[in-house]
């Protein structure tokens, strides 16, 4: 924060004090983190950035974890790693490891906040495992991957290249909205400032160009999985029954047989004459049959279930109609 | 103040410059893992929630039961799919059927998948109305609406009707008499 006072005082003491803090602050950071880059892949270690939640509670969307390379020998159930998938990168729990020949492995992984085990194993040979992670840290850097991101970088990395020449150290790195337009150098006050400053903010963009697409990731990915089992559905298909025949009315010149309902029926496939030979479907209506005139024969009936389904025979009567006489059944 | 900075701020402002070559670092070389969204850095902290009829398991869900399905019989139910998270999900219906009989029931009935909201008629009659739904299947197979590679998709709180009716032809073969089949759908999701 600049502070401007007409006359100095206290408060430019404090402003001065504040600098110093802040440099001293961001020079034991700076340290530290030029040491982890440079320190961090000559011992295996690697960034991750979880972009969406699956590992939640233990690790949530936008947390920064470090990861060690582990061969696979090496890798527990239980333990969190990170494998290809499609175009990007997963990192779920280890639920099972099928051991491979040549020190490969098939992983079984499955988020926390997953029911379910991924969908697919993964061949290994070796993976990063997660041991540590700071929860949010990941969505800063994230952000600051983004053009707005990259734009508070330029201007920190500006500010901090005007402090390092700078013939007025506070004042210089004022930072502007947007790159300045190039500056008339008559009405510059600073053309070496200014010209730093468009250099900060050229390599800003191309470092933006460079990196995005790199972080871009490629393909959607099936981090999180849920599913829903119905059951209780149960078809069955009826066993077609064989009505039963009986005897029905006896008249002078005339038979009658009758036959059982059957239920769900769609009709009925009558057998008579001689030696049952004559067949004659009628509707699922129909119960009985009355044969008149001369005629004798073996009477049996079959149930029908739409156009194929045919039951076994009934019980078979032989029959007798003869004109003027009493007619026979049994 | 002196006309240049001082020795001890440069080398502090230059050490401060770690700071953002670390944040570059890490944003070049980290794995971007998890990725929910194909829109870059977007981070997702949503979650998805598939349910059926309300529900994270339906056991007992007898609407299709049938217990003397004759040829011509048909029989129909409709599965509510919903997503209860706060992320869009996409998922596809699959089947599995029983066949300890060997008589291959299951494989003789047709299937059909509409998006109608409550079934036509009653059993054994009843039927699902309007078109068959966009990538649905007409047999009781691993897949019967969607696919892993073309899934159906569902907002955050959306849900949708499904209209499922199995229906055993007319001309079924003799030898499906006195079968028995029991069908189990699942409903799988996935974030995207």
């Amino acid at each position: 924060m600049r502070v401007r006072m007409p006359r100095a005082g206290p408060a430019k003491r404090a402003g001065r004090v504040a600098r110093e803090l802040t440099l001293w602050v961001g020079a034991v950071l700076g340290a530290l983190c030029l040491l982890a880059v440079v320190v961090a892949p000559l011992v295996g270690l690697r960034p991750l950035i979880f972009l969406s939640g699956s590992m939640s509670p233990t690790i949530t969307a936008g947390s920064l974890g470090i990861a060690r390379d582990t061969a696979a020998a090496d890798l527990a159930v239980g333990d969190i790693v990170t494998v290809p998938y499609a175009d990007a990168w997963v990192t779920h729990r280890i639920v099972e490891i099928e051991p491979g020949t040549d020190g490969a492995a098939l992983l079984r992984l499955k988020g926390d906040a997953n029911r379910e085990v991924d969908g697919t194993a993964y061949p290994v040979t070796g993976a990063p495992r997660t041991v540590v992670w700071v929860p949010g840290l990941g969505r800063v850097i994230a952000w600051l991957t983004t053009p707005p991101g990259v734009f508070v970088l330029a201007g920190y990395v500006m500010l901090l290249l005007g402090l390092l020449r700078g013939p007025r150290a506070p004042s210089a790195p004022a930072v502007p909205p947007s790159p300045p337009a190039p500056s008339d150098p008559a009405t510059s006050r600073q053309p070496a400032t200014r010209r730093r400053g468009l250099l900060a903010w050229a390599a800003g963009a191309v470092g933006a160009a460079v990196a995005l697409p790199v972080l871009v990731p490629g393909e959607a990915l099936a981090a999180w999985a849920d599913s829903v089992t119905v059951s209780g559905t149960t078809l069955t298909t009826v066993t077609p029954a064989a009505p039963v025949v009986s005897c029905g009315l006896l008249n002078i010149g005339s038979t009658q047989l009758t036959w059982t309902a059957v239920p769900n029926v769609t009709g009925y496939r009558l057998s008579y004459g001689s030696g049952g030979s004559t067949t004659e479907d009628v509707g699922p209506g129909t119960h009985a049959k009355t044969f008149s005139g001369i005629t004798a024969g073996t009477f049996s009936v079959q149930a029908l279930y739409g156009s194929t389904w045919i039951s076994s025979a009934s019980n078979s009567k032989g029959y007798t109609s003869l004109l003027g006489l009493l007619g026979t059944c049994a | 103040m002196a006309e240049h900075a001082s020795r001890s701020t440069r080398i502090r402002a230059l050490l401060s410059l770690g700071t953002a070559a670390a944040v570059g670092v890490t944003g070049t070389y980290a794995y971007w893992t998890d990725t929910v969204q194909v829109t870059g850095t977007a981070l997702t902290t949503g979650t998805i929630d598939l349910k059926v009829n309300g529900q994270d398991a339906v056991t007992g869900w007898t609407s299709l039961n049938l217990a003397a399905m004759m040829p011509g019989n048909s029989t129909a139910g409709v599965l509510t799919v919903s997503n209860s998270g706060t992320a869009p999900l996409q998922y596809y219906l699959g089947s599995s059927a029983t066949n300890a009989d060997g008589k291959g029931l299951a494989a003789a009935l047709t299937l059909t998948v509409t998006g109608a909201a409550a079934v036509t008629g009653t059993s054994p009659t009843a039927t699902c109305g309007g078109a068959a739904l966009t990538g649905s299947a007409t047999t009781l197979a691993t897949e019967i609406l969607g696919s892993p590679a073309s899934p159906r998709t569902l907002a955050a709180g959306a849900s949708e009707t499904i209209c499922l009716q199995l229906t055993l032809p007319g001309a079924a073969n003799t030898s499906l008499q006195g079968a028995t089949t029991s069908v189990t759908f699942t409903a799988s999701g996935t974030s995207y």
